[in-house]
């Protein structure tokens, strides 16, 4: 197989026909079928066809040497940016093992981390180990835009791990601060109201004594409107709010007071646990930690979960941000780097060491 | 809300010819990336989410006129229904009716209700596009979101066969209808259908729409929706008639979520919720792996498959049989 892929590689570039040509040669043990062609063209033609990625090679080895493998032992968990020379290193905190995390650097020397700090919110760990002189990234504190090219860095002369694009700009994901009742919803018969499909147990709608089966016809006396629209107005609601809902069960209508939960404890601690669309999940792992981040850029980046950690980086060979999560099929998120820079800065001035370069 | 999308791309193209021929390979990139930038900002506003208001459902389209006219693909007219809204990235919502559908190639098209002029992309030419030529797709995976744009994203074109491109431009639900660009703005596919590995994208070429405006405007409907698209690309693919269980991490192998009723798979004894690991000698690690190896067998011969149920390791003697010989239920977006 080895073999087979030189052959393909010093290939690359002739027409798909002559691939055809020279795959069949080396399969003449075996029939051809057009699937094996359809799954070369594939490699061959796709976005990380190994010539592509070479593109970026050397603007990738500045980034490179500013980032390091994290191991559990000998297996990769993540990797992880060098913000200070004398050993601090960013990283996404829910891939590190709680004990026995080992930072490999660009270089090849092994060290043990000796101290972590978490930032809860975004998901990041502060990690320090004992070494100097490490050589630091350039980072890009310019607002990117949407079809900005992003190449995902490993560490050393690895080079680019993914290439793709910055497909939405940076916005909060974060589901703090939205109202929720815990209801699955369909619109009902007759297309007035919506109908009442799950209830979440332990949530203001199963409190309130909502019901399968219940259709609600208005909210704070006005028409409740399609699914879409009657979900946006409740979230739209701080937690806590008392809303009036008209239901309908059987022939008759009552109102029934509810008080909003906050959306972010329906998610919290169960992010790996969402439902995900099944299509979204298609193609690949997934980080378990791949939603509610205050601040982040969306991207296509394609990223094993234990790739997360490491550099996004523009066109100038730029840090446009940490690669956070492996979100769905298409989607990754980065954590720009003026938010990143702003939590390590606040960290050590509080802490009362040293500047951003020092 | 009305832009003109040619007149910004060919003021684009003009700038870009100062640049000429370039052999550093970070320069044609940046090159790229202003042509997809341009993209992003000139012709998203043309990307629209449709949505089902009867039958709760969300697909993609894209305007290709001032009057409003929407391409989308034919299963999502379908499972939209008849009252279907189409929503625009600012946020401006209108009623749409279903015009026609090709149900064969998945091509669908709708009219919004409300006069124009409404933001529009132009149509190109698929058959310009050559295996290997870069594109961006953009589309509402997951349905209309009002915090962001349509997400775009990269990939390139690495088949074209009977009306249909493959490029390795991710899509999930929601994406179906949505338009596939050339780095030139225009739009050259409609996504269809995914497989599993990620670069299994499936694009209705614009020239199906097209060659078959009149109908598809005349509100005709015809052909039959084959829920396998890879079935449609190669009807005598060997299949066990089995639906996987999206799956991450876990145990090696590939679980099953269903077998087709009346297919090889449910005849000889499998069942859903049977984790397969290996295939005749071949070990079977995920999803992926069972497809692609099944996919290099032939048909009308005869397969060992090795399974785990309940913790204990059986093996069943499956027929395979071509895909067309299946009928699946509906597995499309």
């Amino acid at each position: 197989m080895k073999r087979l892929r030189t052959v393909l590689q010093v290939a690359i570039g002739a027409t798909l026909g002559l691939l055809v040509g020279v795959l069949a040669f080396k399969h003449s043990q075996r029939v051809l079928d057009s699937r094996s062609v359809e799954l070369v063209a594939r490699e061959l033609l796709g976005k990380h066809e190994s010539s592509v990625l070479a593109e970026f090679d050397d603007m990738l080895a500045p980034a490179g040497e500013a980032t390091v493998r994290l191991l559990d032992g000998t297996r990769q968990v993540a990797f992880g940016i060098i913000v200070r020379r004398n050993g601090w290193i960013i990283s996404k905190a829910s891939e590190l093992p709680d004990a026995g995390l080992v930072c490999r650097l660009p270089n090849g020397k092994k060290l043990d981390v000796t101290e972590k700090e978490i930032f809860e919110a975004h998901d990041l760990a502060l990690l320090k180990v004992e070494a100097k002189n490490l050589k630091l990234p350039t980072w890009r504190e310019r607002r990117v835009e949407a079809g900005t090219i992003l190449l995902a860095a490993g560490s050393g002369d690895t080079g680019a791990i993914a290439l793709g694009l910055a497909s939405v700009e940076e916005r909060s994901m974060t589901h703090r601060g939205k109202g929720f009742l815990g209801l699955g919803l369909e619109p009902a018969a007759g297309g007035k109201g919506v109908r009442i499909t799950h209830v979440v147990p332990g949530f203001p709608a199963a409190i309130s004594g909502l019901r399968r089966g219940d259709v609600l016809l208005k909210l704070e006396g006005a028409d409740v409107g399609t699914v879409t629209q009657f979900i946006d107005a409740i979230s739209a609601k701080s937690p806590g709010t008392k809303v009036r809902i008209l239901r309908r069960r059987g022939g008759s209508s009552t109102t029934v007071n509810v008080e909003l939960a906050d959306r972010f404890s329906f998610f919290d601690g169960f992010s790996a646990s969402i439902p995900v669309d099944e299509t979204q999940a298609m193609g690949g792992r997934l980080s378990d930690r791949r939603d509610d981040f205050p601040v982040v850029l969306q991207t296509d980046l394609i990223l094993a979960p234990e790739q997360c950690g490491g550099p996004a980086v523009d066109l100038n060979g730029e840090v446009v941000g940490i690669n956070i999560a492996r979100g769905t099929r298409v989607r990754s998120l980065v954590i720009p780097s003026p938010v990143l820079l702003d939590l390590v800065d606040d960290y050590f001035s509080e802490k009362g060491g040293g500047s951003r370069n020092p | 809300m009305r832009f003109i999308i040619n007149v910004f791309l060919l003021s684009l193209a003009w700038s870009l010819t100062a640049y000429g021929e370039t052999t550093d390979p970070i320069k044609d990139w940046k090159e790229r990336q202003l042509w997809i930038r341009t993209i992003a900002k000139s012709a998203s506003p043309a990307v629209v989410a449709v949505e089902g208001i009867t039958t709760p459902a969300w697909g993609s389209g894209v305007v290709i006129d001032q009057e409003g006219h929407v391409l989308t693909a034919a299963h999502v007219i379908l499972s939209a229904g008849d009252f279907i809204r189409v929503h625009f990235p600012d946020g401006t919502a209108v009623r749409a009716t279903a015009l026609g559908a090709n149900l064969s190639s998945d091509a669908g098209l709708l009219k919004i209700d409300e006069e124009g002029p409404w933001p529009y992309a132009d149509m190109g030419v698929s058959a310009e596009t050559a295996d290997g030529d870069w594109v961006v797709s953009l589309g509402h995976p997951g349905g209309f979101d009002i915090d962001r744009r349509p997400p775009i994203r990269l990939g390139r074109v690495w088949s074209r066969s009977k009306g249909i491109l493959a490029t390795d431009c991710a899509l999930a639900s929601g994406d179906s209808g949505g338009p596939l660009f050339d780095l030139e703005g225009r739009v050259i596919g409609i996504h269809s259908s995914i497989g599993e590995d990620l670069a299994e994208n499936r694009h209705i070429a614009v020239e199906v729409f097209k060659d078959q405006w009149e109908r598809l405007v005349a509100g005709e409907r015809w052909g039959s929706l084959s829920m396998l698209t890879s079935a449609i690309d190669r009807p005598d693919r060997p299949m066990l008639g089995v639906i996987l269980r999206p799956e991450r991490g876990g145990p090696p192998g590939a679980v099953l979520k269903e077998v087709v009723e009346g297919a090889p798979a449910a005849l000889a004894g499998l069942k859903a919720g049977d984790r397969i690991i290996a295939i005749g000698r071949k070990r079977i690690a995920d999803n992926r792996e069972l497809m692609q190896h099944v996919s290099t067998l032939k048909a009308g011969g005869k397969v060992n498959v090795r399974f785990i149920r309940g913790g204990k390791e059986r093996t069943l003697s499956v027929d395979l049989i071509e895909a067309e010989d299946i009928s699946f239920p509906d597995t499309q977006r």
